[in-house]
């Protein structure tokens, strides 16, 4: 397990279904986390426009 | 296909009133057997055809929707018909306004038959809804028609509508699409209002159509985005059209692949270029797909959380994981979500386009979990999403079109161009399109 998703989950107040419902978090921390090293502080927020709902 | 059913409605060949007629009689033989549609609107589509046939012998003819049966996939709002997004949450949810589209879409003059079935909440791919049963696959019935617009594809794939309205938040039009044998379009990001319909991924949620030919998507995107596209054009000629030399083309059956190279044939025998083109990291890009859709979806149904009971032990533990994401997360996923799109932009200075496989397979069987491709094995809706879901972070339109069949099942092949080039892609698709 990359994080104790457990004692995470408990601190949250999230009581998961089962023992496995978690697990698929440990993959994606594990392929996103070496990610978030690369930013730079110039690397601003992505805003996608959406005129549809800007303008009702 | 709706310019056939529109040519043959002003030679005064059929009405308005048969079409529907027959699309309702579709639906009382097949439905049993696919689960497609969730409700059927019949007496207000019976009503509202022979309107239509009556405005158009009177000489107002609202374009080449007028008097066409479709229909829309049961997120979508629709006032005063229930509306479920898949969900039990739903199951009495009655809404007093039509979603935009919906609005859109009758302007235009197409019918509604009625609401289609789809995966619990649009969370999912497979379209084996807990609550409300397997939508199935009508070219076998064994195996899923893709999803969450499962639904959507199987009422065209049987013939029951020539479209039906979908929407894509990680694959949802384009992978029932390719599943079913049909064309799907997943217009740029904005292109079409998304308000009046219920919310996954807020930034990766995309309207659009599901239909029995490019064309088809051509006349409902003029419909629902304002757009002025000519249905029937495929000129390809100069058109330098990228073939990913990573990423793309591992990890995929080889008919799927033979497909894409049959296409592409098509394409220069037609006078398109090929060109080879290396894309940025898609494994990395999934992933950032991924903690953006969780946090934005389990967001969206903050206010149900608490309503355990009535979602299934899947979508639960898709929103469970959801909420346990940091916020850091989502904001740093949004910072490298821009990087990803500078990155891929640069693409656009070398090619007009690029080509992969919708799918890396064809449908899996329902209740099918894992699947083994090129010897590795790979949990079925991550490998059903490889392809799509990094289109939605970009916003790109894409396009999925049929390209083949392998063992009697249908293989799709995805276009994808620049933000609001449909009409480019919709070219390419309407020429290599079989």
């Amino acid at each position: 397990m990359t994080k104790d998703w457990k004692t995470i989950a408990a601190a949250m107040g999230v009581k998961p279904a089962s023992e496995t419902a978690l697990a698929p978090l440990d993959g994606l921390e594990s392929s996103f986390r070496p990610l978030v090293s690369r930013l730079q502080p110039d690397d601003d927020f992505a805003v996608l426009v959406d005129d549809h709902e800007e303008t009702a | 296909m709706i310019l056939s059913n529109a040519k043959l409605l002003r030679e005064g060949k059929t009405t308005s009133a048969n079409l529907v007629a027959q699309s309702l009689q579709r639906i009382d033989e097949l439905n049993p057997k696919l689960n497609a549609f969730m409700t059927v609107m019949g007496d207000a589509a019976r009503a509202r055809a022979a309107a239509l046939d009556a405005e158009l012998s009177a000489g107002t003819d609202r374009g080449p929707l007028h008097g066409i049966p479709i229909a829309v996939k049961d997120l979508f709002f629709t006032r005063g018909v229930r509306t479920t997004a898949g969900s039990k949450v739903f199951d009495d949810f009655i809404p007093d306004r039509d979603a935009d589209v919906v609005q859109l879409l009758e302007k235009a003059g197409a019918v509604i038959v009625g609401k289609t079935s789809l995966h619990e909440c649009a969370y999912g791919i497979t379209s084996n809804n807990a609550h409300y049963g397997a939508v199935r696959n009508p070219h076998d019935p064994e195996r899923i028609p893709g999803g969450s617009s499962g639904g959507s594809a199987a009422a065209v794939a049987a013939g029951i509508v020539d479209m039906a309205m979908g929407t894509d938040t990680g694959g949802s039009i384009r992978i029932p699409a390719a599943f079913c044998g049909c064309a799907g379009l997943k217009p740029t990001f904005g292109r079409v209002s998304k308000r009046g319909v219920f919310p996954l991924g807020f930034t990766l949620d995309h309207m659009g159509p599901l239909a029995s030919s490019v064309s088809d998507c051509a006349v409902t995107l003029n419909a629902i985005a304002g757009t002025s596209l000519d249905p029937e054009a495929r000129d390809v000629r100069g058109l330098r059209i990228g073939k990913p030399e990573n990423f793309y083309f591992y990890r995929i059956d080889r008919e799927v692949a033979a497909a894409v190279d049959a296409a592409l044939k098509r394409a220069e025998a037609q006078g398109a270029v090929v060109v080879p083109v290396r894309v940025p990291d898609v494994d990395e890009l999934n992933a950032i797909a991924r903690v953006i859709l969780m946090a934005e979806a389990s967001a969206a149904y903050e206010a149900h959380w608490h309503k355990r009971e009535l979602f299934s032990a899947e979508a639960l533990a898709l929103l469970d994981q959801g909420r346990l994401l940091p916020a850091t997360d989502y904001v740093q996923a949004m910072r490298l979500r821009q990087l990803f799109r500078r990155d891929f932009n640069r693409l656009w200075k070398k090619v007009d386009c690029w080509v992969t496989p919708t799918a890396p397979t064809p449908a899996p069987l329902i209740g099918q979990t894992r699947l083994v491709i090129e010897g590795v094995e790979d949990d079925v809706r991550l490998a059903t999403t490889r392809f799509m879901r990094g289109i939605n972070v970009l916003g790109y339109p894409a396009l999925s079109i049929p390209s083949g069949k392998s063992d009697g099942l249908p293989i799709g092949l995805q276009i994808v161009g620049p933000a609001n080039r449909e009409d480019l892609i919709l070219r390419l698709g309407a020429a290599v399109e079989l």
